[in-house]
């Protein structure tokens, strides 16, 4: 581990001009990415850095064209490192095995009957429905007599 | 990078074989497949195809089994689903701010705070992006794009 990767809170608060007592709840809340070395809280340097914005154009193309985008692939490596405790290559044979099967099963499916039953529909009623579920845990508004 | 939040509606594509731009959908699959594009989804995601994978079950357009192993392949993708923490005040105040639903909004959040580039059949949820700042592509562009 380099020493510069890593900060400790108080200097992750000066780098970010905030409280101490701030950086602590963000990372208490997990808005501000920390890992734990030796027992001690460090946040990455890269946490306090913007996100990577691509040009929305390039980012289209990027994300559409993938095969003639250029892949920066030791960021990916990274990124799947950090977020999977497994390697690259077999997180893309799991991937791999993973869509063959959803291919399989997509043909035991029956196609949609109408409208009301497509993928999009039935994403759509569950959406519906968790918005009604909340509002069955609100008290009733208030009316103007009361 | 090149990074994507996939809303329910693209994955759910994955498992149903008559969808409209189901070609954009399976695109996306070989490049995950093929290690070209990372993805995140919100804390719901998952949730959320469940519960569409219950309302599909219930309507008979898949049976239980096939449905049951569907989850179990999705879990082997590897789709990040994000910090549960700290999300869900900036996903309600995006769905007031865009007037779409929390949990579209989600979906919008996860994009805004990677970078990410949001994919969706849903045209409230890719509007309401855009509005955000965040780059969004339709899934039936990503269709008509495919070769």
């Amino acid at each position: 581990m380099e020493e510069t990767t890593y900060l400790t809170a108080a200097q992750a608060a000066a780098r970010l001009g905030i409280s101490l007592r701030t950086v602590r709840r963000r990372i208490a809340d997990g808005s501000l990415p920390s890992v734990k070395i030796g027992g001690a809280v460090r946040v990455p340097v890269s946490a306090l850095e913007p996100p990577e914005r691509l040009p929305a154009t390039a980012a289209r193309e990027a994300a559409v064209a993938y095969g003639s985008a250029e892949t920066d692939e030791e960021y990916i490596r990274r990124w799947n490192r950090d977020h999977w405790p497994d390697s690259w290559e077999r997180m893309l044979e799991r991937r791999r095995q993973a869509f063959a099967e959803l291919e399989r099963l997509s043909k035991l499916t029956k196609p949609p009957s109408g409208p009301h039953d497509t993928v999009d529909a039935m994403l759509n009623q569950v959406r519906e429905e968790f918005g009604a579920r909340l509002l069955q845990y609100l008290p009733p508004a208030p009316t103007d007599d009361s | 990078m090149n990074a994507v939040v996939l809303d329910a509606s693209v994955v759910l594509r994955w498992a149903f074989h008559d969808e409209a731009d189901r070609d954009g959908a399976t695109r996306m699959a070989e490049a995950l497949a093929g290690g070209h594009l990372m993805a995140a989804g919100p804390p719901n995601f998952l949730l959320e195809v469940a519960a569409a994978l219950a309302v599909g079950v219930r309507s008979s357009r898949i049976d239980r089994p096939t449905a049951d192993a569907v989850l179990a392949a999705l879990s082997r993708v590897s789709i990040d689903e994000g910090d549960p923490h700290g999300f869900a005040h900036a996903a309600y105040a995006l769905a007031l701010e865009h007037g779409v639903r929390v949990p579209d909004a989600a979906y919008v959040e996860t994009a805004r705070r990677s970078g990410a580039t949001l994919i969706s059949a849903d045209r409230d949820q890719l509007r309401a992006a855009v509005a955000a700042g965040v780059t969004a592509i339709s899934i039936g562009e990503v269709t008509a794009r495919t070769p």
